[in-house]
C-alpha cells in the first residue's frame, strides 16, 4: 500500500469542506415515550412506514413494527440499555435492508450485513430489503435439477431438487445440523451457493460450524449469518428473512443458492417474545396469530424461477427442533404444512447406530423426485419399495415366531439395506457412487454378505470400481441414466469384486461352497 | 396524547363547526378546564365515585350555569360525567384545540434560533414556512444559544434544521466516515 503522505490528506479535507454542501436538513422526528426489554414506544413519527428504519441516540437502529393511533412501537437493534425516555427518534426512510452480492461469499455476517470475521468491509453497495415479496406463480417452474447431499439416504429415498423447500425435524442430539454441513461440503466445486443462518444458537457451537466449514474448504461458496442465543430477540428475529435476501440476489441472477434456517423453532420464539413485548395478543403456545405467516411469507420466497427470468433458483433447508419426539406442537405442524416435504430424524435410530438417524418411513419429499437424476430413479424405486416391506415384516418378526424362507430373505434383505444406508459424518458421496452401491443393494448383491460387513463390502466396492472399472463411474456421471449396457457392466463390475471380497478369512465364493 | 381525548376532542370539534359557534366553545371549554385545573374541591367531587352521577350533574349545572357556559359544552361535561372521563379534561382541551387548529388550517411552529430575530427576519420567516407546509402559520419563538447560528423549525414531528450546530454535526459525520 503507497503511504498518504500528510499534506495529502490535509488536502483531501480541505476540499471536501470547500465543497461542502449548505442544505437545511428536513427531519422527521418523535419522542421516546418508554423503552424497555429492547422495545421502545414513540410519540410522534407521523409518516413512518411499517417495517422502517429509525436511528436513535447512540447509533441505535431500530424497526417500527407497530403503528397505532397515537404512538409507534418498535424493536431496538443493539445495545438500548443508554436509551432513555425523551429521546429523539429520526426517521430514516428507509426499509430495512442488508448488503447482498458475490463480495458475500465466504464470509460471516451478523443479520444487519456487518462483517464478524476479520476480513474487512464487505465490498459493493447493493443492498435489498429483507422483506420481498415471493415470486408468483407466473414467475415460476417446477423444480427439475436435483441439490445432492451427498447422504445416500436421503438422495435416494428424499430427494431434494433446487428450489425446493424441505424440512429437517427431529428432536436435540440427532444429527439436524450434520446433515446441514454435510450438504454444504457436498457443494464443493459446484454451482450452488450455501447460506447457513443460524438462530439463538451457542456462540461455540456456531464457531464449531464455521471451523468445519473452513477446514473442509467449504467457506469458499458459503455465507454465515448468524444471530447468537446471546443477541436480541429482534436479531434473531430479523436473521432468517436476511439471510433469504441474500440468497434472493442469486435467485434473481440465474444462480443457484440454498439457504439453512437453523433453526425456525428459535425464530419462532424470538417472534413470541417480540410480539408479546410489543403487546400483540398471545394465541396457542402464546405465539402470536401471525406466525404461520411469518413462516410462510419466509419459506415462499423460495423458488425456481422461469426460463425467461434466468432460471435461477433458491432452496430452503429449514430445521425444527421438536421436543421429546412431539411433531404435533404448534410450529413444527405450522412448517411441516408449508414445505414441500420434511426429513424425520428420530433419537431411537440415532442411539441404535443408524446414522444419520432418518426415519425412512415417514420422511417425504414432495416434488423432489422430478429432480432426481434417471440412475438414481431407477435403483431407488425398488430401494424404496423393499424398505417399505421390510419395515412391515420387521414389526411382526419382533415375535419370534417361525418364519418361512421368502421372510426372512425379505428381513435379511431389510437388515443389509439399512447397513448400506448408514453413513459418517463429513463423508459425502458422488452420486455415481451413490447410485452404484444402492444398486447393488437392491440387485441381491449384498443378501450373503454377514451384516456386520456390508458397510467394509461398500467401502472396498467403491475403491475396486474407482481403480478397476473407471469407465462405469464415468459413464453413470456423463449419461445420467443405466441403459441395458452399462446395467451388465456394473453387474460383471461387482460381481468381479465379489471374486476379491474377504469375509473372515475366507472369500465369499468359498464360504459359500 | 391519548386516543380516547382525540376522540372526544373530534367528536366535539364536529359539534362545534355544526353549531358556527367555535370561539365560544373553545373559551368555554378552556374556562370549564381552568376552572377544573384550580379547584381540586371540583376535581375530588368530579372524581369520587361514591358520589353519584346525579349530583355530580347537579353541582357541574350550576358551575356552568354561573359561569355562562354554551349549552354544547355542558352537555359534554355531562357526557363526561356520565362517562367517568372527568379525569382527561385538560388532555381533551388540548387535543380540542389542535384539532380546531388542523381544521382551520393552522399549525403551530415552534422557532428556535442562536440570537434574537429582527421582526423582519420573523415574517420572511413566517412567510416561508407557509409557503412549505400550505398552512397559516402561528409561531412560538425560543433562544437556544447551543445552535451557534441558524434556526431551526419544528411543526409537528418534522423539524427544519438549518442551524450552524447541525451543519457541523454533519460535516464531522461525513468526515469521520472517510
Amino acid at each position: 500500500m503507497a503511504t498518504i503522505k500528510a499534506d495529502e490528506i490535509t488536502k483531501i479535507i480541505r476540499e471536501q469542506i470547500e465543497n461542502y454542501q449548505q442544505v437545511m436538513a428536513v427531519e422527521e422526528v418523535g419522542s421516546v415515550i418508554s423503552v424497555g426489554d429492547g422495545i421502545a414506544r414513540i410519540h410522534g413519527l407521523d409518516k413512518v412506514m411499517a417495517g422502517e428504519m429509525l436511528s436513535f441516540p447512540h447509533e441505535v437502529v431500530g424497526i417500527a413494527l407497530n403503528l397505532e393511533e397515537d404512538q409507534v412501537g418498535t424493536v431496538l437493534l443493539g445495545d438500548y440499555t443508554k436509551i432513555k425516555e425523551g429521546d429523539t427518534v429520526q426517521r430514516t426512510k428507509n426499509i430495512m435492508s442488508v448488503p447482498v452480492g458475490d463480495a458475500l461469499i465466504g464470509r460471516v455476517v451478523n443479520p444487519l450485513g456487518q462483517p464478524l470475521d476479520d476480513k474487512g468491509p464487505i465490498a459493493g453497495d447493493q443492498r435489498s430489503p429483507i422483506e420481498r415479496l415471493a415470486p408468483g406463480v407466473i414467475d415460476r417452474q417446477p423444480v427439475r435439477e436435483p441439490v445432492q447431499t451427498g447422504i445416500k439416504a436421503i438422495d435416494s429415498m428424499i430427494p431434494i431438487g433446487r428450489g425446493q423447500r424441505e424440512l429437517i425435524i427431529g428432536d436435540r442430539q440427532t444429527g439436524k445440523t450434520a446433515i446441514i454441513l454435510d450438504t454444504i461440503i457436498n457443494q464443493r466445486g459446484g454451482d450452488l451457493i450455501c447460506i447457513y443462518c443460524a438462530i439463538g444458537q451457542k456462540r461455540s457451537t456456531v464457531a464449531q460450524v464455521i471451523k468445519t466449514l473452513t477446514d473442509s474448504g467449504a467457506m469458499e461458496h458459503s455465507i454465515v449469518v448468524t444471530a447468537s442465543a446471546s443477541e436480541p430477540a429482534t436479531m434473531q428475529y430479523i436473521a432468517p428473512f436476511a439471510a433469504c435476501a441474500m440468497g434472493e440476489f442469486f435467485r434473481d441472477n440465474g444462480k443457484h443458492a440454498i439457504c439453512f434456517y437453523d433453526d425456525l423453532s428459535k425464530h419462532a420464539q424470538a417472534y413470541r417474545e417480540i410480539s408479546l413485548l410489543l403487546r400483540r395478543p398471545p394465541g396457542r403456545e402464546a405465539y402470536p396469530g401471525d406466525v404461520f405467516f411469518l413462516h410462510s411469507r419466509l419459506l415462499e420466497r423460495a423458488a425456481k424461477m422461469s426460463k425467461d427470468l434466468g432460471g435461477g433458483s433458491l432452496s430452503a433447508l429449514p430445521v425444527i427442533e421438536t421436543q421429546a419426539g412431539d411433531v404435533s406442537a404448534y410450529i413444527p405442524t405450522n412448517v411441516i404444512s408449508i414445505t414441500d416435504g420434511q426429513i424425520y430424524l428420530e433419537s431411537d435410530l440415532f442411539n441404535i447406530g443408524i446414522r444419520p438417524a432418518i426415519n425412512a418411513g415417514i420422511s417425504v419429499s414432495r416434488v423432489g423426485g422430478n429432480a432426481q437424476i434417471k440412475a438414481m430413479r431407477q435403483v431407488a424405486g425398488s430401494l424404496r419399495l423393499d424398505m417399505a416391506q421390510f419395515r412391515e415384516l420387521a414389526a411382526f418378526a419382533q415375535f419370534g415366531s417361525e418364519l418361512d424362507k421368502a421372510t426372512q430373505a425379505q428381513l435379511g434383505r431389510g437388515r443389509r439395506l439399512t447397513e448400506l444406508l448408514k453413513q459418517d459424518q463429513f463423508q459425502p458421496l458422488s452420486v455415481e457412487k451413490q447410485v452404484l452401491g444402492i444398486f447393488a443393494g437392491t440387485n441381491g448383491y449384498v443378501d450373503d454378505i454377514p451384516v456386520e460387513d456390508v458397510r467394509r463390502f461398500e467401502k472396498e466396492l467403491y475403491s475396486f470400481v474407482e481403480t478397476n472399472y473407471g469407465a462405469i463411474l464415468k459413464k453413470l456421471a456423463d449419461t445420467k441414466a443405466i441403459d441395458d449396457g452399462l446395467r451388465a457392466e456394473m453387474k460383471k463390475a461387482i460381481d468381479d469384486f465379489k471374486k476379491s471380497f474377504v469375509t473372515d478369512g475366507k472369500t465369499v465364493e468359498a464360504a459359500a461352497s | 396524547m391519548s386516543a380516547i381525548s382525540q376522540r372526544y376532542a373530534a367528536a366535539l370539534a364536529d359539534v362545534a363547526f355544526e353549531r358556527k359557534d367555535a370561539a365560544k366553545i373553545r373559551q368555554d371549554l378552556s374556562d370549564f378546564a381552568q376552572a377544573l385545573a384550580e379547584s381540586s374541591n371540583l376535581c375530588n367531587v368530579l372524581a369520587n365515585p361514591s358520589v353519584s352521577i346525579d349530583a355530580k350533574k347537579s353541582v357541574a349545572a350550576k358551575i356552568t350555569e354561573k359561569m355562562g357556559t354554551h349549552t354544547e359544552v355542558r352537555n359534554f361535561v355531562f357526557l363526561l360525567i356520565d362517562h367517568g372521563r372527568t379525569g382527561i379534561v385538560h388532555e381533551i382541551r388540548q387535543s380540542f384545540e389542535s384539532e380546531m387548529n388542523r381544521r382551520a388550517g393552522i399549525v403551530d411552529a415552534l422557532i428556535a434560533s442562536a440570537h434574537e430575530l429582527s421582526a423582519s427576519e420573523k415574517s420572511q420567516l413566517i412567510q416561508a414556512l407557509e409557503r412549505v407546509t400550505g398552512k397559516k402559520v402561528h409561531a412560538q419563538y425560543e433562544l437556544n444559544p447551543e445552535l451557534i447560528g441558524g434556526t431551526t423549525v419544528r411543526i409537528g414531528s418534522t423539524i427544519y434544521n438549518a442551524s450552524v450546530r447541525e451543519q457541523l454535526d454533519r460535516l464531522r459525520a461525513e468526515l469521520e466516515s472517510q
